[in-house]
């Protein structure tokens, strides 16, 4: 029998609108926990700059959701981090999210699970394939690294893969031009070792020797090339963490939650936030808009509802 | 309560893992798999507090990460007598790190 934990708001994720959610909802004293599957910062975690969030030219991602995750702490929320969801109660009028550890049970909950790295849909036997820069891109330095995807992960990324010494980058993007921040491709595209080709895609990789040789096709003309890097790293993109919620809360048909004005999802007592949501624009600041107003939306659904009903 | 664990550096890495038994292992300050690793860790040093638990800094300690033939972080090493009897590299919920370190 697990410990039963009791709150008035439980919140699901720990990314920037769990967080701005949680510091919302203690301030207007609800008793709040905030469960995270791993650690609190969410994909702030794994950008090497940020540089559109206000008050900071360029900080450091993780450095800046620890200085919000000790703001939440600060204020008394339960955060519980490292805490895998084995079961969610959604409908009934007692939300429950059961952990490894713990039986939490909350009045209202904010679903705020954010999106994680889409994999690359290939078949293979190459283990140099990576999602993360900063755990992996140590082992490059002084070798070619091929970075799939030109968004402003791959961009950011692929200036951070410089600046550990990797010595050439070629750089596919899909799409007929890249998306990233016409500042951070200036960035980038004034380092000489570095090769951008659009319109391209890797249709296999295969292991090398101690590299792997990646299959890439021109959709201008379907013509494909083999090149040999030592390792691949993949930014194409994130996908909505919603798995757990299907059948339960509407999702649209990319799988993100569809909520109303205020956040309030199909399920009374149920808001949802941040990236999870579906929307047009996903960035910190967004994210931090729907945290407030999710828990200032859950605040009022408590502070509303007849006595003994939530 | 965050597991402090003790830091071995390219200093002292051989005089401090020569016969060391415990969990080691190697990350990086801002590596996101690492700070996921160690929430995890937390949680595993709080249910087995004898169990020894030593962190090397991949970006200071080049040579104990070539001495480990380690290259990518979070990497997880069950130690025993010094000798490496289990690795693992990448994220681990709590479930999958009893295991490891039970089957090791």
């Amino acid at each position: 029998m697990k410990q039963s934990r009791d709150f008035d708001l439980l919140i699901l994720g720990g990314g920037m609108a769990g967080m701005t959610a949680a510091i919302f909802a203690a301030r207007a004293n609800l008793k709040t926990a905030l469960i995270e599957e791993h650690a609190c910062g969410g994909l702030a975690n794994w950008t090497n700059t940020v540089e559109n969030f206000p008050s900071h030219v360029s900080i450091n991602g993780m450095e800046l959701m620890e200085r919000v995750l000790a703001q939440v702490e600060n204020l008394g929320v339960e955060v519980d981090q490292a805490a895998e969801v084995e079961r969610l109660e959604l409908a009934g009028p007692l939300k429950e999210v059961e952990t490894g550890e713990y039986l939490y049970t909350g009045k209202a909950i904010i679903l705020a699970t954010g999106r994680q790295p889409i994999r690359l849909r290939l078949e293979t036997d190459s283990d140099r394939i990576h999602y993360c820069s900063v755990c992996d891109g140590s082992a490059y330095k002084g070798k070619k690294v091929l970075v799939v995807g030109g968004g402003n992960s791959g961009f950011d990324e692929s200036l951070y893969l410089l600046s550990l010494g990797v010595s050439q980058i070629l750089m596919v993007e899909a799409l007929k031009e890249c998306c990233a921040a016409e500042t951070t491709q200036d960035r980038l595209r004034a380092h000489g070792n570095v090769e951008i080709r659009t319109c391209t895609t890797v249709t296999a990789i295969e292991k090398d020797g101690q590299g792997c040789r990646v299959t890439l096709k021109d959709r201008t003309n379907d013509q494909s090339r083999s090149v040999y890097v030592d390792g691949v790293f993949v930014f194409i993109g994130q996908k909505a963490n919603t798995l757990p919620f299907r059948g339960v809360v509407e999702l649209d048909r990319y799988g993100y939650i569809v909520a109303g004005p205020n956040l309030e999802t199909n399920l009374p007592g149920v808001y949802a936030a941040g990236d999870v949501v579906q929307k047009d624009y996903r960035y910190l600041t967004t994210a931090m808009a729907d945290g407030t107003i999710a828990a200032l939306a859950a605040e009022k659904y408590l502070r509303d509802a007849p006595a003994g009903e939530v | 309560m965050p597991a402090e664990g003790i830091p071995i550096t390219d200093a002292d890495f051989k005089e401090k893992l020569e016969h060391a038994a415990g969990v080691l292992m190697f990350y990086k300050k801002l590596c996101p798999n690492c700070k996921a690793l160690e929430k995890m860790l937390d949680k595993f040093f709080v249910a087995n507090p004898d169990v020894p638990y030593l962190r090397i800094d991949s970006e200071e300690c080049p040579a104990a990460m070539a001495a480990f033939n380690t290259e990518r972080v979070p990497t997880i090493c069950v130690l025993q007598d010094g000798k490496v009897v289990a690795r693992k590299v990448g994220l681990m919920n709590l479930r999958e790190m009893t295991e490891f370190y039970q089957s090791a």
